[in-house]
């Protein structure tokens, strides 16, 4: 798996790292079971604060999107392949608000506020 | 007139199939060919002797005594797949690399070693029952060491000329080079992916520790500490080499390229600073690293705990890294990348 942030990037790096995580479940390349490099590893190979990386993964398990066993480390869960069927139809609604104007926070707040 | 530069394309195509053809053939005749004879012959004259022989046989000798015994029946089994399904194995995994564009001594090696190996085994299993041919008792068969010794010697002959029957193998490691990811200069990035050997890999090499283990257990038991001790430990080496090397984690940063087993060491660095080239390519662990496992070969070093897609480092000293791993190309073109960006 890849993780890729950019410090001259405005979005938090704990943002970035998450982000990239769900790139991949929802590209399908991060599939149910599929283990993440400890969050260790990933600070020293990204040159972040250890507590930036555990952060992005405590949000992704926050989001059902990964489980961390003593042991095991955070591994994706099942909730993978329902991300990952869902992507389809997440680009197509985006590029539907996008012909009629409407911004990715505007379509953002409509999804959550129903 | 000359040929048109567009028909000439085909030549190139044409040189490459001869080329292919050039080293198969060879493959072919001293891997498969020539341990098919050698086994046909080998059974032909272990049956002409049946009746001579006695039931159970001699299969193992501690100095001059037999001290174990076994069916005779097993020696021509035994030899068609020591002498045939063994070096048949490798010819084949050698005809893949080649077809492949691989080419290397250790390909050529290979076929030399598949030659030789049927001669020993089927110059020791056979030699085995020349020495017992009239007994009524297999206990009072000779000494196995003539035989030993010729299949040895007949062994490093066939290999020797294996080796000199074969066409000169300049190394080419039919790779191709890696596409470098795209990045902002701003843009940092880590890639990680486990690799680890196939169930049925683990498998084979667990039955064997299992069946070590039990040998040397029985042994322990039975009191014979000089076979024991060696036996012990060998299960319990080969114990640590499966379930603490069959799985590593291949990690690609700003730093260069890692690999680091489960249990953590030894860890190996290849440092972006000396990176001359990044390649992917197809490896096939037997053909071209002799197994699977950490593999010293001329030229390279291997992490092959599978077959198929690797990455594979050139390093400033010309020296080669290589490491399977799923998803080859994005690790390679993130090492790309960072060997691009320091200059």
């Amino acid at each position: 798996m890849l993780i890729r942030i950019d410090p001259g990037s405005a979005t938090p790096i704990f943002e970035q790292i998450a982000d990239s995580v769900r790139k991949q479940v929802a590209s399908g390349e991060l599939a149910e079971g599929a283990r993440l490099p400890s969050a260790r590893d990933v600070a020293e190979s990204l040159g972040v604060n250890l507590h930036t990386v555990l952060h992005a993964y405590q949000v992704l398990r926050e989001e059902g999107l990964v489980e961390m066993r003593r042991g095991k480390g955070a591994t994706v869960t099942g909730q993978a392949a329902a991300m990952a069927s869902l992507a389809a139809d997440a680009d197509q609604l985006r590029r539907k608000a996008q012909a009629l104007g409407v911004s990715d926070e505007a379509l953002a707040a409509l999804i959550r506020g129903r | 007139m000359g040929i048109p530069r567009d028909k000439c394309s085909s030549c190139a195509i044409t040189d490459l199939m001869n080329d292919v053809q050039r080293h198969r053939r060879p493959a072919i005749w001293l891997g498969a060919g020539f341990p098919l004879l050698v086994t046909v012959v080998a059974v032909g004259l272990q049956l002409s002797w049946w009746g001579d022989l006695p039931d159970p046989i001699a299969v193992h000798w501690t100095g001059n005594t037999v001290d174990g015994f076994g069916s005779k029946v097993m020696v021509p089994w035994a030899t068609a797949i020591l002498a045939l399904v063994f070096p048949l194995i490798m010819t084949v995994a050698v005809l893949a690399a080649l077809d492949r564009g691989s080419r290397g001594p250790n390909l050529r090696f290979m076929i030399s070693v598949a030659a030789s190996f049927a001669v020993i085994m089927a110059t020791l299993l056979t030699g085995s029952l020349y020495i017992q041919r009239g007994l009524v008792d297999a206990a009072d068969a000779g000494s196995i060491g003539p035989v030993v010794l010729a299949s040895v010697v007949g062994g490093v002959v066939a290999g020797v000329i294996a080796w000199f029957l074969q066409p000169r193998q300049e190394t080419v490691v039919g790779g191709e080079q890696a596409t470098p990811l795209e990045m902002s200069p701003s843009e940092r990035a880590v890639w990680a992916s486990e690799i680890g050997m196939t169930p049925a890999l683990i498998i084979v090499v667990g039955l064997g520790t299992l069946m070590s283990a039990v040998a040397a257990v029985m042994i322990w038991i039975n009191g014979d500490r000089v076979v024991a001790i060696p036996l012990t430990v060998t299960a319990v080496v080969i114990a640590v080499l499966v379930f603490g090397y069959s799985r590593a984690r291949v990690m690609v940063d700003e730093r260069g390229l890692t690999v680091k087993p489960v249990i953590g060491w030894p860890r190996f660095h290849v440092p972006v600073e000396e990176i001359e080239a990044v390649e992917t390519r197809d490896v096939s662990g037997l053909a071209e690293f002799g197994g699977y496992g950490f593999r010293w070969i001329p030229g390279a070093f291997g992490v092959i705990l599978n077959r198929g897609e690797a990455i594979s480092v050139t390093r400033s000293n010309g020296r080669r890294f290589v490491v399977t791993v799923d998803d080859a190309a994005t690790g390679a073109g993130l090492l790309q990348a960072y060997a691009q960006r320091r200059g």
